[in-house]
């Protein structure tokens, strides 16, 4: 009878304790925040195990970057970026082991870009924690953050559970946070600022061959990095991604990577130093020195997906059945990018930058309530012009006409009503019709 | 380590851990080392100060012991009484002499850690009216819980010299028992054979040990976190900046202030004695719902009882029971002043009581004032005990119905926020200046000004209120019944319910984490 | 002992004294009572009631109050 009552006990002990646990878990995911930056790493957990061609590792210079439904719906290629804001570059070996254990055989692809930033704020940290699956990796990645951000002692608690952090937002929950969903956009970014945003960051150039030198705790976990990939034979390329030129100091700082990395056997893209190959224009491909927009990143995104593919001959998915999701989710995100994007721009064969677009000053626009007519300045090269037009909040962009006259009449219109226009030079050659620039927020004609 | 901590509960979880399964003969062991542990991260170098207390006593507790067994031997060899007589005396005064270097020692210590600072300021002050040079300040080192384990040190030495108990041969029990971790820091005050009785011969593990400690806990952890940490946010914001608010704000801090010292004295006792019941280890008690006081006499049999009763057993009475008192009370007797004589043996002991209760909070005068101020509250109480009831007799007023007790309540808490502005002034010219402000400067209406700020949001006061009515409710049924053998007689899954909702009501509206200030904990500095 | 107990009545007439066995610990009596009660029995007795037995086990009762006053005679 004695041992009965020690079950009873030890039952109720581990009920209890199993209840405290589950009530605990939801309690915490209410109250962690939950917000769009939080979409990309959120969102790899809903893939499939084993099923990504790549995975790329990097802060917000990644996901403003890559633009995984472009590639899909472009190459038939899934790579997932794995990023939160901030994310630093010394934490990269541990996240790579995390998403090792959902995919195994995915090639990696990380970003470098970060590498001077060696204070980890504790913001920087929750951001790539508080969405983390409970794991062991985590609880790993949890300690080196913590010890690489030399927090305090007493800091620790917050990241095993965040609910410390966050327990004092109780006056703030609302009904979202109770429904953690991302937007289903497969790591495809959606800021309003990447869609619309065009920032000229030009700052001259600086370039220099001269190898430097890593600080004594970055050296260490880059290397770490370095054997850890090489012990499990992981494929992994090192990029940095094009941005405004950087200090001297921080380039001397890329090129000792490179030369760790090259060490290794390991490839290295510096897209900084060659960002003619990517074709992206510091002029108007930004929204600010260290992001890319939505132009700028097709761009990017086309040149990486051609080299991952000729690199680790990935295969065209397009049309499999298993991967109709991706299909989905690039349906749904075109609503989003219609308005900022030419179907043009997608394809990357037939585009020439050396026609430049019509500035917005050389463009004259006359509406008189029946008509729209747009007249222009001629673009050396050209031998005709494509007019995209647009209207409503959310109006896609669509083909409306063509001339090789620099004067363009649009009749389809209506009173009151405001459009936009814009104005792509071309010529012709064996055929095929080469695209030129275009002015992205393109002229406002109100009518 | 605080005791609000996740830190300390799970260095709790570990020792508890360690303490049940390593088997009765090794708790003892188990705890040392805890207590080593937990006193060393507060700052090793205060470890010396407490082994030296600690040392001294039991050593002078063991001789002690040693000079009554003699005595005793050779009182049963004795047949003469008068030779009986001889052989006592001399006993007790050979034990006085090596007490007397335990007291030297230990109240020593404590007396020059804490108040070598406050004296050469005061003597500094003095010379300077006297053009005799400043003594440099010399800066003390404050161990951790010196006020505490000082008096528990004496409270041994002295029942040892008083013949209540023998002395310890066991170091290990009395070390464990002077440095045991939830009560070195802030008290309880325990005495040595209580805490002997629980834990020697090993305590066996209990169910009813470990739910009662941790729902004791969890309580203490709820007035501690929600209530005392949250409104204390008010209090500080208003008296940190007591120039630019209006005097009635002053008044309605020092309202709060008492609520929110009661929250927090008592649920970090409660926390250690949740704690401490878990290794089953019952604590003194150490409040039992002051506020409910019909006099300020009652209100001090119910506030911090273990300090008080520390003072009534070793030094009220043996302050009543000594030569000094008898010469005096026997002047007065011999003159026919009787009446007198009874309010000098009343009176005395509590003005000594009070002064040495005041300067033991703080080296400082408001603490003194503070202690005096109750000092008078309860003079006048035993001056005028006999008035009061002819005069409600003459008014009419009945005294047994609740409307009366009421009133006392009211008039006990407001008598304690009076003392309470010295207690939280920044010193004894700020506890005047607040006095002034609140008695000149203040206008009731500007309580109706909507634009006031006091560091909490709507949202935060509602909570706060929410949390003072559920402890209101709580402390009543505390006095009615015993409330955790109440609900251990309830059905499993209102328990349940309950002590789900606690913790996660804690959890989520406890002031803990980063965003809050570290609250003072208020009696710490002690 | 009748005369101690006389005494008590006479002091306290509120309190019962045959029927209260726990006058200390019950919280009938104060410390301030307990001390006019030591200096009352002092002087009754001739005795010098020293530390020793300033405890509560000795006031619970008349009867333990007895006890003591017969241990310092």
């Amino acid at each position: 009878m004695k041992i009965k009552g020690y079950i009873i006990k030890f039952i109720k002990i581990v009920a209890f304790a199993g209840i405290f646990v589950w009530i605990y878990s939801n309690v915490s995911s209410v109250m962690t925040p939950f917000s769009r930056f939080n979409y990309f790493l959120a969102g790899f957990y809903e893939e499939e195990e084993k099923t990504l061609d790549a995975v790329y590792i990097g802060s917000s210079n990644c996901h403003t970057y890559w633009n995984s439904l472009f590639a899909w719906e472009q190459y038939g290629i899934n790579v997932y970026p794995y990023t939160a804001n901030s994310l630093p570059f010394s934490s990269a070996e541990y996240v790579i082991k995390e998403v090792r254990n959902r995919q195994p055989n995915a090639v990696f692809v990380v970003n470098i870009n970060t590498l001077g930033d060696e204070e980890i704020t504790m913001s920087q940290s929750h951001n790539l924690l508080d969405h983390m699956p409970l794991t062991f990796e985590k609880l790993a990645l949890t300690k080196f953050l913590c010890e690489f951000g030399e927090y305090p002692r007493d800091d620790h608690w917050e990241y095993y559970f965040p609910i410390i952090q966050y327990h004092s937002r109780w006056g703030d929950i609302t009904e979202s946070d109770f429904y953690n969903v991302t937007d289903g956009y497969k790591g495809a970014c959606n800021f309003d600022i990447y869609k619309k945003k065009s920032t000229n960051i030009f700052n001259g150039f600086k370039q220099t061959e001269e190898v430097g030198v890593l600080s004594e705790k970055m050296e260490k976990a880059l290397k770490s990095l370095l054997e850890y990939c090489k012990s499990e034979d992981i494929e992994i390329v090192f990029v940095t991604v094009p941005q405004s030129r950087p200090d001297l100091e921080d380039v001397k700082k890329y090129n000792r990577v490179n030369e760790m990395v090259s060490e290794y056997g390991f490839r290295v893209l510096d897209l900084i130093g060659n960002i003619e190959d990517t074709e992206m224009d510091l002029k108007v491909d930004f929204y600010n020195s260290k992001h890319a927009n939505i132009h700028g990143s097709i761009k990017y995104t086309q040149f990486l997906s051609e080299y991952l593919i000729e690199n680790f001959k990935f295969e065209d998915k397009r049309g499999k059945a298993e991967y109709s999701d991706w299909d989905k989710a690039y349906n749904e995100y075109y609503k989003e990018f219609s308005p900022y994007v030419l179907d043009i721009e997608l394809d990357s064969k037939y585009r020439d930058y050396s026609l430049e677009a019509p500035s917005e000053k050389d463009i004259l626009t006359t509406a008189n309530g029946t008509s729209v007519r747009l007249e222009w300045k001629s673009i050396e090269g050209a031998t005709g012009y494509v007019i995209y037009k647009k209207s409503g909040k959310n109006g896609a962009w669509k083909k409306t006409g063509y001339s090789n006259q620099l004067i363009y009449e649009d009749k389809d219109v209506k009173e009151g009503k405001k459009y936009t226009y814009t104005i792509v030079p071309f010529y012709e050659k064996d055929g095929e019709n080469y695209y030129g620039k275009h002015l992205y927020k393109g002229v406002n004609v109100t009518n | 380590m605080s005791y609000q901590t996740l830190e300390f509960i799970l260095f709790s979880a570990i020792v508890l851990f360690f303490y049940y399964i390593l088997g009765r003969r090794l708790q003892l062991v188990v705890l040392a080392i805890a207590n080593m542990v937990f006193y060393i991260m507060a700052g090793p170098k205060y470890l010396p100060y407490l082994l030296a207390t600690m040392l001294v006593t039991y050593l002078v507790g063991l001789f002690i012991g040693m000079i009554y067994n003699k005595c005793d031997k050779q009182l049963a060899e004795c047949k003469d009484n008068s030779e009986k007589k001889a052989l006592r005396a001399k006993a007790k005064s050979k034990a006085k002499k090596v007490l007397i270097i335990a007291l030297l020692v230990a109240i020593g210590l404590l007396a020059v850690c804490k108040y070598t600072g406050f004296v050469t300021k005061n003597l500094n002050l003095l010379f300077a009216k006297f053009g005799i040079p400043q003594i440099e300040v010399f800066k003390m080192v404050l161990p951790l819980g010196i006020s505490f384990y000082t008096f528990m040190a004496v409270s041994y030495v002295l029942d040892v010299y008083w013949k209540r108990y023998k002395a310890e041969k066991n170091f290990l029990l009395y070390a464990v028992y002077l440095s045991y971790f939830p009560h070195v820091v802030q008290g309880p005050i325990d005495r040595f054979n209580e805490f002997k009785e629980q834990i020697a011969g090993g305590v066996k593990i209990s169910y009813e040990n470990i739910t009662y400690g941790a729902q004791l806990a969890i309580w203490g952890f709820f007035k501690k976190l929600v209530i005392a940490d949250r409104i204390g946010i008010l209090v500080s914001t208003i008296l940190d900046n007591w120039e630019t608010y209006d005097g009635v704000y002053i008044i309605v801090a020092f309202l709060v202030y008492s609520i929110q010292i009661y929250a927090d004295f008592s649920g970090c006792i409660d926390i250690v004695s949740g704690i401490s019941e878990m290794f089953g280890i019952k604590l003194r008690k150490n409040f039992n719902h002051p506020y409910f006081s019909r006099t300020m006499a009652e209100f001090w049999r119910r506030w911090h009882m273990s300090l008080q009763e520390w003072f009534k057993d070793y030094v009220y009475y043996p302050v009543s029971a000594s030569n000094f008192t008898k010469k005096i009370k026997k002047f007065f007797k011999n003159r026919g002043l009787k009446r007198i004589e009874d309010i000098f043996s009343s009176c005395l002991p509590i003005i000594v009581v009070w002064l040495i209760t005041g300067i033991w909070h703080g080296a400082a005068w408001m603490y003194v004032a503070w202690g005096m101020f109750h000092a008078s509250l309860l003079i006048g109480g035993k001056l005028f005990e006999n008035v009061l009831p002819k005069v409600s007799k003459v008014l009419h007023i009945d005294t047994e119905n609740f409307g009366w007790y009421f009133w006392q309540m009211v008039r006990t808490y407001l008598l304690c926020c009076v003392g309470r502005v010295f207690f939280r002034a920044a010193s004894l010219t700020n506890a005047i200046a607040l006095f002034k402000k609140m008695i000149t400067d203040t206008t009731f209406a500007s309580l109706f000004n909507p634009d006031m700020t006091f560091g909490l949001d709507l949202k935060d006061i509602n909570v706060a209120l929410v949390s003072v009515l559920i402890l209101l409710v709580v402390d009543i049924l505390q006095e009615k019944m015993r409330l955790r053998e109440t609900l251990a007689k309830q059905n499993l899954i209102f328990r349940w319910m309950l002590i789900f909702g606690a913790l996660f009501f804690i959890i989520i509206f406890g002031n803990y984490g980063p965003g809050y200030d570290a609250s003072n904990f208020i009696y710490e500095q002690f | 002992m009748e005369e101690l107990k006389k005494m008590l009545e006479e002091k306290f007439p509120n309190i019962d004294f045959d029927a209260e066995k726990a006058l200390v610990s019950g919280g009938v009596l104060d410390s301030l009572q307990v001390v006019e009660i030591i200096g009352e029995i002092e002087d009754m007795f001739d005795i010098s009631v020293t530390m020793e037995y300033i405890q509560p086990d000795y006031f619970e009762s008349v009867e333990t109050m007895w006890d003591m006053i017969e241990e310092l005679q």
